[in-house]
């Protein structure tokens, strides 16, 4: 309990969350999930053909999916089904001409790729993912593969706003001319952050640590409404940051995963005040911000798995039942396998 | 060395000491009854050292010792020195000169006969330090001649004009020598007059004085120190083999490692049967209290050690047939209990204790053992602290007076800015007067009119500052026995740390002007007269309580029972730390622990030591010492590399909310505002105000306001921690002490460290975790269990209450408007019944 009380007594404002020095992405989640959780995912939601099912919408697939499905079987040290999703990911995904991956594959239409857009953070997840195997288990393949994914996010996906550098969530269709002038609008959970590191040892030269740093920003700043949390999708203009107009203003399943991200990047405990603060509202759900209510009661483990990892940080042991895995939907089943392989990686301690 | 009576036990008069192994010289040893009692040194020992420059000193040339140091010159003065070992290139010793260079010494470089040093380092600094200690030497060692070589070095501040290093052995001078900062320590050989050194204790006082070349302010003290290193310090005699022990009454003579630790290395051919023996334990402790070895380590040894002899001492214990196998022992050496020293020329001294069978060799253990540490229900009077403080440092038991003479100050005058003594008093294991005591030192000083109000005299307690008392005369004062409070709240059981600082400021050194360093007219006295005053406190033991059990051994100090020991796999590695973390208990507590093997399954409810890694014990008896179930099985795994952390620079708290970058929302800019100027609003805020007030004003939080404390959380050790010491939870109805490292590896050097004198006082509350690089941090128990031991007394019970009182605050403030009540209603139905009712 020392540390998690230790963690308790660090400033709660930390003057500058600010880690010196050039960080090395480390393979701190190699074999992180054990052998049988990660076979109860596995034979869940991955196809023979290294295709990761989302089976909550219809039974695609996604570019996220694909790549949650590489980060999720490098941390089980399945080097077998590593290499058949990355299989099927580059045959049916990477297909574009800017190196992008397509976003939506559907089982059910001819061809298979429903829309050609790409979704920043899937092409996130899958370029970390091959980094982070091609130099555990020193494999060029993955490694190579992962340099063109890196190169071709930060030419395409880059860009600037309020003198900030930030992430379009895909290449085409968030920023003018496709908004108002002035206008872009970003998805504050594409920002993967424990990926940078290694995007950052991929492709140097690109400005992955101010990507980091406009992400934290976004997430500490955006607090909308009465329940004071950022919505799924936000949209920065020269006045700030407002909920984006088209998009439904909640704090929803997108958002959701945005404490995940940053505690699995080890990013200063009190860039989750907000989530804490939400957690006295109840179980985890969707909130709407006009309202500040909430709309969807989200019950899953994986959902509620989030809010463990956030009670963690601040010295509230992690749930028993949570400790055990048992597939329930893609998405909040891979939440869930990723705060576990975050609390193996820190040996069940938190903070 | 022999001895005049001998009272031979019936069962020992057949044994026979090993006559063909011992040196031609060797006499039986005296086996007088009261033998023992106290550990051998002390009584031989001469009176403490008086002030500098009384009779006894004798002038001793040290015009050309700054051109030995680097000269392998062989030194001309010193009539009585052969300087064969002088002969070295100093130069290239200079380089091999470090702990770790040390531990791996050749020969050559073991040519330090006796290191003198109880720590790897020993630092002084400020402008003014003492040291007095004592080392012990055989009759054979003391008639030789010998020289004190020493390896030092002084910050770059430290002026070699004004600055001087002075060691004296048994008052006389050896060394007398300006300090200044070189690129290497300096080495430095100075013969010793004969008939200096003296069988038994010898007393070694290190004196430094040190000034700043340019400084005066009092800021700049705190640059100067000058650090001697232990394995380039020690004595060098004349001619070989100058190790031979004689008698068991020579054990002291051991002496030290070059990291000042006393190394016990066992031979036992026996293996896990030796083990299962109570009375090996019984007999290493024993071993330990007759060599006053405070910091030994104990190590199983395969008898094939080769390394340095100096500091360790190899115990060969078994059957005459077992130990055949060593060299120097006879096969047919086993006709009786036997106790001797084998001859080994140039080797670590090696005790044999052997006898036909088992049973004889535990006559012989018997015959080493029995009587030694001070008897049950016997209390001591002073801590035997030879080997590292001298004078023996007193035992307070309450309404005591102590002169500084009596501690070992004696009266000095200072001419520097930053005045420091210190001394060293015992408390016993019992000790329970921290939140309210109040120590009183009765200070005879004076100072000048030089000294300007603003000046001040601390006392600091084990380095925490105790009191603080300013001198405000602007003409100088004569101070009798000025009472200053020194609050006991950092008092510990066993040794405590006092130190009187004085801080002089002075118009002379606001100027500084060229030469005002080194200091000029004395400003500052302290007279040996000041008396210390330790009024009754408190007595009553603790449960948990790891300072108790450092300070003084409790609670198994006075179990008459034998404690079960129980150790996570029986080997050699696991029984060494189990050895080494048992031997430091039987220091502290002055008395041989009755230890025996237990099993965890056999357990009642009996108080029993476990000795570990953590993974060997089951869930239960984890759960039962208050350590969480997770790091039995976590806590050993490798370290990882960290998850990658991600570098931001954004500071959360100035984050505007709904801005971002260069953006201008009107509503962030005020949120911003609001937050700075009114922060924290509404109630929340109010609430934190006071909570804020309340500790500022009255040194209260809400912690300690806890009417019901919850029971201790299971101790979780952080992945850098490799060793911890816990105590069962005052839930758990039994007194049992965990000593667990996170593998037999970490368990062995952690003990190894932890049993060193400096990490030792650290061990404190309810677990300890040992981490390398932070050292030792204790976690305090929530609730206590208190046991009287020592007889009712109202006094004592008014004492202890009233320091619980002071603790537990609520239950104070509950008591008090109790008792208004009470007194209401009474005073209510008394008047009721009285006088005319209208």
């Amino acid at each position: 309990m020392s540390r998690l009380s230790a963690c308790l007594r660090r400033p709660l404002f930390a003057a500058v969350a600010f880690v010196a020095g050039v960080i090395a992405a480390v393979s701190g989640f190699e074999n992180t999930i054990a052998p049988e959780d990660w076979a109860a995912y596995r034979d869940r939601f991955v196809m023979s053909d290294g295709r990761v099912v989302d089976d909550a919408n219809g039974g695609i697939s996604h570019s996220e999916g694909q790549g949650y499905g590489l980060l999720l079987a490098f941390s089980a040290g399945d080097r077998g089904t590593f290499e058949r999703i990355f299989d099927f990911t580059r045959n049916q995904l990477l297909v574009r001409d800017d190196g992008l991956a397509a976003w939506k594959w559907d089982p059910s239409v001819s061809p298979h790729i429903v829309d050609v857009n790409n979704a920043s953070d899937g092409d996130i997840l899958i370029a970390y993912a091959l980094g982070l195997a091609g130099k555990a288990w020193n494999e060029p393949r993955y490694t190579d593969a992962a340099v063109k994914l890196a190169t071709a996010i930060g030419t395409g996906l880059f860009a600037e706003a309020n003198g900030r550098v930030v992430l379009k969530p895909g290449a085409q269709g968030f920023a003018p001319p496709d908004r108002p002038a002035g206008t872009i609008v970003v998805n504050p959970s594409y920002w993967v952050f424990e990926a940078f590191p290694m995007l950052k040892e991929l492709a140097p030269q690109f400005a992955w640590d101010a990507l980091a740093s406009s992400g934290v920003e976004i997430v500490a700043a955006a607090r909308f409404g009465s329940a004071k949390l950022p919505a799924d999708w936000v949209a920065i203009t020269a006045k700030g940051l407002e909920p984006a107009e088209g998009f439904p203003a909640v704090f929803g399943y997108n958002a959701i995963r945005i404490p995940l991200y940053l505690i699995r990047a080890g990013i200063d405990g009190a860039f989750l005040d907000p989530f804490a603060a939400r957690q006295r509202l109840g179980d985890p759900a969707v909130v709407e911000l006009t309202t500040g209510k909430a709309a969807d009661r989200l019950i899953d483990p994986g959902y509620r798995m989030i809010d463990a990892l956030v009670g963690c940080s601040r010295g509230t042991p992690v749930p028993e039942d949570l400790l055990r895995f048992a597939p329930t939907a893609y998405y909040p089943s891979t939440l869930h396998l990723l705060g576990l392989s975050y609390l193996s990686s820190r040996k069940g301690s938190c903070g | 060395m022999t001895s005049s009576r001998r009272s031979v036990p019936a069962l020992l008069v057949a044994a026979v000491l090993l006559v063909p192994l011992a040196v031609a010289a060797q006499a039986p040893f005296d086996m007088s009854p009261e033998r023992g009692d106290l550990p051998p040194a002390p009584t031989a020992a001469p009176a403490p050292a008086p002030p500098a420059g009384t009779s006894g000193f004798r002038p001793f040339d040290i015009g050309s010792e700054e051109q030995r140091t680097t000269a392998p010159a062989a030194p001309a003065q010193g009539p009585a020195i052969v300087p064969n070992d002088l002969t070295r290139d100093r130069a290239a010793d200079e380089d091999k000169i470090s702990p770790e260079a040390s531990e791996a010494a050749t020969p050559e470089r073991g040519k330090i006969d006796r290191y003198l040093l109880s720590a790897a380092n020993v630092r002084f600094e400020g402008e003014v330090g003492h040291r007095t200690w004592g080392f012990s030497l055989t009759a054979e060692q003391a008639a030789r001649a010998a020289m004190l070589t020493i390896a030092f070095n002084s910050a770059i501040y430290v002026s070699p004009e004004d600055s001087r290093l002075r060691i004296r052995i048994n008052d006389r001078q050896i060394v007398d020598q300006p300090l200044a900062a070189r690129e290497n320590p300096t080495h430095l050989d100075s013969p010793i007059p004969p008939g200096t050194l003296r069988p038994g204790v010898n007393i070694i006082a290190f004196d430094v004085d040190q000034r700043h070349r340019t400084d005066c302010s009092i800021q700049s003290t705190y640059d100067l120190w000058t650090e001697f290193e232990a394995s380039g310090t020690g004595l060098i005699f004349d001619g070989e083999d100058p190790t031979g022990l004689a008698s068991l009454d020579d054990l002291p003579a051991v002496g030290l490692d070059a990291t000042g630790r006393t190394r016990i290395h066992l031979i036992v051919p026996g293996g896990e049967r030796a083990f299962a023996e109570s009375e090996l334990a019984r007999l290493v402790q024993a071993i330990v209290l007759r060599g006053n070895f405070r910091q030994a380590v104990i190590k199983v040894e395969d008898g094939a050690y080769q390394g340095p002899p100096q500091g360790v001492l190899r115990l060969a214990v078994g059957t005459a047939a077992e130990l055949s196998a060593i060299s120097g022992v006879p096969a047919d050496a086993g006709a009786a209990p036997t106790v001797g020293f084998l001859d080994t020329p140039g080797a670590a001294p090696t005790l044999v204790i052997s006898g036909p069978s088992w049973a004889d060799v535990k006559a012989a253990i018997g015959y080493v053992a029995d009587g030694v540490g001070r008897p049950l229900g016997v209390s001591r009077k002073s801590i035997d602290t030879t080997p590292i403080i001298l004078p023996l440092v007193p035992l307070l038991e309450g309404d005591e007076r102590l002169s500084l003479a009596q501690l070992g100050i004696a009266t000095a005058e200072f001419s520097g800015r930053r005045f420091r003594s210190q001394f060293f008093v015992g408390l016993p294991g019992d000790f329970y007067s921290d939140a309210y005591g109040e120590a009183t030192l009765y200070l005879d000083a004076a100072y000048t009119g030089e000294v300007r109000p603003g000046s001040h005299i601390d006392v600091y307690v084990n380095g925490f500052i105790a009191a603080n008392t300013p001198l405000t005369s602007e003409d100088g004062d004569i101070l009798q026995h000025l009472p200053i409070k020194v609050a006991m709240t950092h008092l510990r059981p066993g040794v405590n740390i006092i130190a009187v600082d004085a801080v002089l400021d002075t118009e002379a050194d606001a100027i500084c002007a060229p030469g005002t360093p080194a200091g000029g007219r004395d400003r500052f006295v302290l007279f040996d007269t000041s008396e210390f005053f330790m009024p009754s406190f408190g007595r009553v033991e603790r449960w948990p309580d790891l300072s108790a059990l450092a300070g003084a051994g409790l609670p198994y100090a006075r179990s008459e029972a034998p404690v079960p020991l129980v150790l996570g796999r029986i080997n050699a590695e696991t029984y060494g730390a189990a050895l080494t973390f048992m031997s430091r208990v039987a220091v502290s507590a002055g008395r041989v622990i009755p230890v025996e093997m237990g099993r965890p399954d056999a357990l009642g409810d009996q108080p029993a030591i476990f000795v570990g890694a953590l993974g060997q014990f089951s869930p239960p008896t984890v759960a039962e010492l208050g350590l969480a179930d997770t790091a039995r099985s976590k806590w050993d795994e490798p370290v990882r590399s960290p998850n990658a952390v991600v570098a931001v620079d954004i500071d959360p708290a100035t984050v505007v909310p709904n801005s971002f970058g260069n953006s201008s929302s009107t509503e962030g800019v005020y949120d911003r505002w609001q937050n700075e100027l009114v922060s924290p609003s509404g109630i929340r805020g109010r609430w934190l105000e006071f909570e804020r007030w309340l500790e500022r004003n009255f040194d209260l939080s809400f912690a300690s306001l806890a009417i019901f404390a919850g029971p201790d959380a299971p101790f979780d050790p952080s992945d850098r921690a490799t060793l911890v010491v816990a105590q069962s939870p005052k839930s758990a109805e039994r007194q049992w002490t965990m000593v667990a490292g996170r593998n037999v590896d970490d368990l062995v050097a952690g003990v190894e460290a932890i049993t060193a004198a400096r990490f030792w006082v650290g061990l404190n509350g309810r677990v300890a975790a040992y981490d390398r690089s932070t050292g030792v941090e204790s976690v305090a128990p929530k609730s206590e269990r208190y046991m009287f031991t020592r007889g009712f007394s109202i006094d004592n019970l008014r004492l202890v209450a009233a320091n619980w009182l002071s603790v537990n605050i609520v239950a104070y403030a509950v008591g008090l408007v109790l008792l208004c009540c009470i007194l209401g209603i009474c005073t209510s139905a008394l008047l009721s019944r009285l006088g005319r009712r209208s």
